[in-house]
């Protein structure tokens, strides 16, 4: 942990506790290809020193999820799961179900969810959520 | 060595020297003396020497329960001076770049929980220290 682990290690583990959720094709890297659903963790700071030594370094992350096609009733419905705090679907739930990433990281935790948005691509617009995740390493 | 940032401070704790530093925020460790007058008759200007010294640690902690929490806990409730040796550049011998400073510090509170929600959980040290500060170190 801390000084020790990569970021990486802690996509890796982001993509694992995503692959929990049934159906979601979770990846550690922006996938090439639209096959929704499907989410990928950004690395978009990392504070270091945050204890002496290296004791704790502090990873923010965004989570993209692409949904499915705007219009279809099932992506609109599979959005609702993916927001709920809870449930068999929920994307914070499946985050947070392994907060240590396999023991890599010290602890994590789901900030929130924004930007429900729409992104073109292969001449289709696509449902988008974004989640903000705080690792602690 | 020029002026420098704090980023390595070595930091133990307990009779078994538990290396804390991963877990320390922040940490000051201070000395003051009492100020007694001797100003006598026919003075025409305060005198003044210099009495007991007082020193005392403060430090920020973040939490981590079988660690943290149970080292200070026990020291604590033990009720003892517990000894303490700080480093300011990492756990590398003592030497004028990198002064030793031993002292025991005596265990008089003690925060179990501390944090607002979604917040990393921290623990604050404010301890008296027992004794004199010992610092070692060639050219210290």
């Amino acid at each position: 942990m801390s000084s020790t682990t990569t970021v990486s290690q802690i996509k890796t583990g982001l993509a694992a506790n995503l692959a929990t959720v049934s159906g979601l094709r979770a990846y550690a890297y922006q996938p090439d290809n639209v096959n929704t659903p499907f989410a990928w963790p950004l690395l978009d700071s990392i504070q270091y020193n945050g204890a002496m030594g290296g004791g704790l370094i502090t990873h923010k992350f965004t989570i993209s999820v692409v949904v499915g096609r705007s219009a279809e009733r099932t992506a609109q419905t599979l959005l609702d799961g993916y927001l709920s705090y809870a449930g068999s679907i929920s994307i914070r739930a499946a985050i947070e179900s392994d907060r240590t990433l396999g023991g890599v990281v010290q602890d994590l935790i789901v900030e929130s969810a924004s930007n429900i948005s729409t992104l073109e691509a292969n001449d289709a617009i696509y449902l988008a959520i974004d989640f903000t995740v705080t690792v602690y390493a | 060595m020029a002026k420098q940032i704090l980023t390595n401070v070595a930091v133990t704790y307990g009779t078994a020297n538990t290396d804390i530093s991963a877990y320390v925020t922040s940490i000051t460790l201070s000395s003051s003396a009492a100020e007694v007058a001797t100003t006598s008759m026919g003075s025409s200007a305060v005198t003044r020497i210099q009495g007991l010294i007082d020193n005392s640690i403060t430090m920020e902690l973040q939490q981590d329960y079988p660690t943290i929490e149970k080292l200070f806990f026990d020291a604590f409730t033990a009720g003892t001076a517990v000894p303490m040796t700080v480093k300011p550049n990492g756990t590398a011998a003592a030497s004028s770049t990198n002064p030793q400073y031993a002292f025991s510090v005596l265990p008089t509170s003690h925060e179990m929980i501390k944090g607002a929600i979604g917040d990393l959980a921290t623990m604050s040290i404010s301890f008296p220290i027992s004794g004199a500060i010992t610092k070692t170190g060639t050219g210290a």
